[in-house]
């Protein structure tokens, strides 16, 4: 008796296990097997989704949307926010959102992408999606053209756009000939003298010094880098914010490698009395219409070997190279004063609105020959990695026309910044615009901007700007600071424009590219802090060259070349 | 007996079908692992091909382009695959060296305690780090380790290094966090398998020595070592078998672009390179070969440890 019911037991056990796992199999190989009508059954799989169960045939209206979206760190899901349901209920459509943001944004964007059809999503929204994904996705199918669909009845408002910027096409469509992703228009700068218009981006990095502590010392604004050095030195010995403590001042902070938010915070217009600044992630810099690779120019070996001087003598924050945005500004935020010099895209976001006074830019240095250069940021206009549809839509065109929608300037200015109401005041003024709602305490304009502002293909023109909003406070006063301050140092505003590369010009570069960025920022890291690039320097360009660093500038030479010939 | 048994084998041997009627439960039982296995284990190696191919989503595993060995010849031409594997094999001999002996003589001490109550207690609080994740700890490293106020630095300070100490930027102080907080975390762990086994001997053994007048070192060395010393080469063999995995999750963790030259290991380059940059082929190759050197290495720990003491797996 007893041996039966154990018999029964184990047979039992054993038969779920493998009915089981051969559910599990079962499940894999249909999603390898069948990838092109992966997409269908597994909607009628998922029959709790009740709108996509009645499966639609080709033409039939779909009305819910799988969107992989990108969002900033502190953004609630894209389904909550107000601006998203406006949308929705225009168009009478649903969508199943998955929303992902910072560092994971790119392990899961490339899983997805990998994976096969099956979990495919019918559109990559703010995704950031490197040329090279389009260009493989594009040209395999996984992603499908969209310059049918760019006209006035899917999209008017995008054709609206375009009318005042028809060049925006060209920039998205790939060596293909085809238009994969949608433009994003993102425009503000300013008019420079020389009559162009110059972008917020040209240069990220502000210099910024304390100027109470420069009277405590009894110094003037320094001019040149030997005078910032005397500065630095007695700041590090005395004990300027005066509490006590001789030891808390740091001379000097900044972020260094290329991550942690070292864009606008990395120290390169310190560089600029050596003859450069490297503002580009990409480390490309161009000169007389000849491309080069900044990390591999001696004006930055002279920069970084000067430095590492200063690193020695503790002017340098040792914590240059570990820390993130966060604490950088919690150093500036602190009870104490503490820092003399930092780098930032402005003051007050790092030191706090009150000790703002405090500080001033430190204008671009001369340097031991009494001269300066300053390469300006390469910025861009339109990008293109903002809106993809995949094979897996089937009716891109209500979705397409759904996200047009951002494209018209209400929507597209609570899509940047945040709802009416919540970024921008209830009502807008006699002469029908929009201003910035007043902050509440201990409020910051970018904190609320990032909780409350949907990630995706906008317009952001420069006519829009007080026709429909006035431009942020904070932004109109970076580019009164670039026009009026910093490009008085702006010898050569040439700058790398927005060129398109062909097939195998993105191949070389995607191949190459980011293990010669690897390499360069750990050297110099390295050399900041130990020293040795004069004997190491020689190695360093040979294994630069070993590594394809040849290949990589001629590929965006070549493109420059083309770009430049089409202006002729 | 012996005689009895032997001939019991050879006539069920003489069909197996017959041996698994009668025996079915049993059987039954062992068709849970083998499928287990089967499924998990072997049947996602058809993916290894994607070393040789060169991989796209669209075309899939199976319809890739075959581009041979080009991945293996991009990672051997790489100026930092040397650099990687000495890292990684020099952290995982490291690890071994340090972190191998130390729960042995734990629990050898241990097992001495003649309080039960006190011993049990230390075995809980030893045992405690371990479930701390790898994350948390890390966490836990980089703030006690921090330059501005670290609990370590400031101790060094008071003991007269010198200002601003930056372990955890500085690529000579990486094995050592890594192996030192290795041992916290897990040396009290990995004594219970050996208590387990002490508290097996025959007290009786014990209790003869002390007779004869052994005192407390000649027991350990002549009755208690003797008694670990299979289980110590079955340890040992089973962490050759993991030599060139060392855990990925620490070492990237720590990872700062200043330590690189000493942290950057097979594993963190695998990740980077495939779950990052979406390099699958590439990656794949890598790992490949990472696991290839693996299999021989544990061929030759084991084969090793047969000829010096008769305790093999395979």
């Amino acid at each position: 008796m007893k041996g039966i019911w154990k018999r029964l037991a184990a047979l039992t056990l054993v038969l779920a296990l493998v009915a089981g796992l051969a559910a599990c199999t079962g499940g894999d190989n249909s999603s390898s097997g069948s990838s092109s009508q992966g997409g269908s059954s597994s909607s009628e799989g998922s029959a709790a989704d009740s709108s996509t169960a009645s499966t639609p045939d080709d033409g039939e209206k779909q009305t819910s949307f799988k969107i992989f979206a990108g969002v900033s760190e502190l953004s609630p899901d894209n389904s909550e926010k107000p601006i998203v349901q406006q949308m929705n209920e225009a168009k009478g459509v649903t969508i199943e959102w998955n929303c992902v943001s910072g560092d994971t944004l790119t392990e899961k964007k490339n899983l997805m992408l990998n994976a096969g059809s099956d979990s495919m999503p019918d559109a990559f929204m703010a995704a950031q999606l490197k040329d090279a994904e389009i260009m493989t996705c594009g040209t395999k199918g996984l992603f499908i053209p969209l310059e049918d669909y760019i006209n006035e009845e899917t999209m008017p408002n995008l054709m609206s756009v375009l009318e005042v910027r028809p060049d925006a096409l060209a920039a998205c469509t790939m060596p293909d000939g085809h238009i994969y992703t949608l433009p994003n228009f993102g425009e503000m700068g300013f008019e420079y003298k020389d009559g162009n218009t110059y972008e917020i981006g040209s240069i990220p990095q502000f210099t910024c010094i304390n100027t109470k502590w420069l009277k405590a010392v009894n110094k003037e604004m320094p001019k040149t880098i030997d005078e910032l050095h005397d500065v630095l030195v007695e700041f590090k010995n005395q004990d300027v914010n005066g509490n006590g403590d001789p030891n808390d001042e740091i001379p000097l902070s900044f972020i260094f490698p290329w991550d942690n938010g070292a864009w606008c915070a990395n120290m390169t217009t310190l560089w600029a009395p050596f003859g450069c600044t490297d503002y580009n992630e990409d480390h490309r810099a161009i000169k007389d219409g000849k491309v080069y690779y900044q990390a591999a120019s001696e004006e930055y070996k002279n920069a970084l070997a000067y430095f590492h001087g200063w690193f020695e003598e503790g002017l340098i924050d040792i914590e240059v190279f570990s820390q993130d945005s966060s604490q950088y500004i919690a150093k500036g935020n602190g009870e104490d004063a503490r820092l003399g010099t930092f780098v930032w895209w402005e003051i007050p976001e790092v030191v706090g609105y009150d000790r703002a006074e405090d500080y001033a830019y430190l204008p671009v240095l001369d340097g031991p020959d009494g001269t300066h250069h300053v390469n300006l940021n390469q910025t861009s206009t339109v990008s293109r990695d903002q809106f993809a549809v995949t094979s897996a839509c089937k009716d891109p065109k209500t979705l397409l026309n759904w996200v047009d929608q951002m494209y018209d300037p209400m929507i597209s200015m609570q899509c940047n910044y945040g709802p009416i109401g919540v970024f921008f005041d209830e009502t807008p003024d006699e002469k029908g615009v929009y201003n910035t709602i007043e902050l509440k305490e201990g409020e910051t304009e970018g904190e609320l901007k990032s909780k409350s502002e949907l990630l995706g293909p906008t317009r952001q023109l420069t006519e829009d700007y007080g026709k429909y909003f006035y431009m942020e406070a904070r932004a109109q006063q970076r580019l009164d600071d670039l026009r009026d301050f910093w490009f008085n140092y702006v010898d050569s505003t040439e700058s790398y424009p927005n060129v398109v590369y062909t097939e195998e010009e993105i191949d070389v570069i995607n191949d190459r590219l980011s293990d010669l960025k690897s390499f360069t920022e750990e050297r110099a890291s390295h050399w900041l802090r130990d020293g040795g690039i004069e004997a190491e320097w020689d190695q360093y360009l040979k294994d630069l060259d070993s590594m394809g660093l040849q290949d990589v500038v001629g590929a965006w030479q070549s493109a420059y070349d083309r770009y430049a010939e089409a202006l002729k | 007996m012996s005689k009895l048994k032997s001939a019991t084998a050879v006539q069920a041997g003489h069909s197996l079908g017959r041996r698994i009627a009668k025996h079915w439960e049993y059987y039954l039982l062992l068709l849970i692992p083998i499928v287990i296995t089967a499924v998990f284990k072997y049947a996602p190696i058809y993916g290894v091909q994607i070393a040789f191919r060169d991989f796209n989503p669209v075309d899939g595993f199976f319809g890739s382009e075959w581009v041979g060995l080009k991945w293996f010849e991009r990672f051997f031409s790489n100026y930092n695959s040397t650099r990687m594997i000495t890292n990684t094999v020099l952290l995982s001999l490291y690890s071994i060296l340090w972190t191998f002996p130390i729960p042995i003589v734990l629990s050898l001490f241990i097992n001495q305690l003649k309080n039960k109550k006190f011993q049990r207690v230390t075995q809980t609080v030893i045992y405690a780090p371990h479930f701390i994740s790898v994350m948390v700890l890390c966490g836990m490293l980089r703030i006690f380790l921090s330059p501005t106020g670290g609990l370590i630095s400031t101790l060094a300070q008071f003991l007269g290094a010198p200002a601003n100490l930056n372990f955890i930027d500085s690529s000579s102080a990486f094995r050592t966090i890594y192996i030192s907080s290795s041992i916290w975390q897990d040396a009290g762990w990995g004594t219970i398998i050996y208590l387990a086994t002490l508290s097996s001997v025959d007290v009786s053994l014990h209790e003869a020595a002390k007779v004869d007048g052994a005192n407390t070192w000649q027991r350990i060395l002549h009755i208690d070592i003797p008694v670990l010393v299979p289980i110590i080469v079955i340890q040992l063999i089973m962490s050759f078998g993991s030599l060139m995995n060392v855990g990925f999750e620490k070492a990237f963790l720590l990872q700062t672009p200043l330590n690189k030259e000493t942290s950057e290991i097979i594993s963190t380059y695998v990740y980077e390179q495939g779950l990052l940059k979406a390099m699958y082929s590439f990656s794949t190759a890598v790992n490949l070969f990472n696991t290839a050197v693996n299999i021989v290495l544990l061929a030759v720990v084991n084969w090793v440890c047969k000829r010096l003491s008769d305790v093999s797996f395979i």
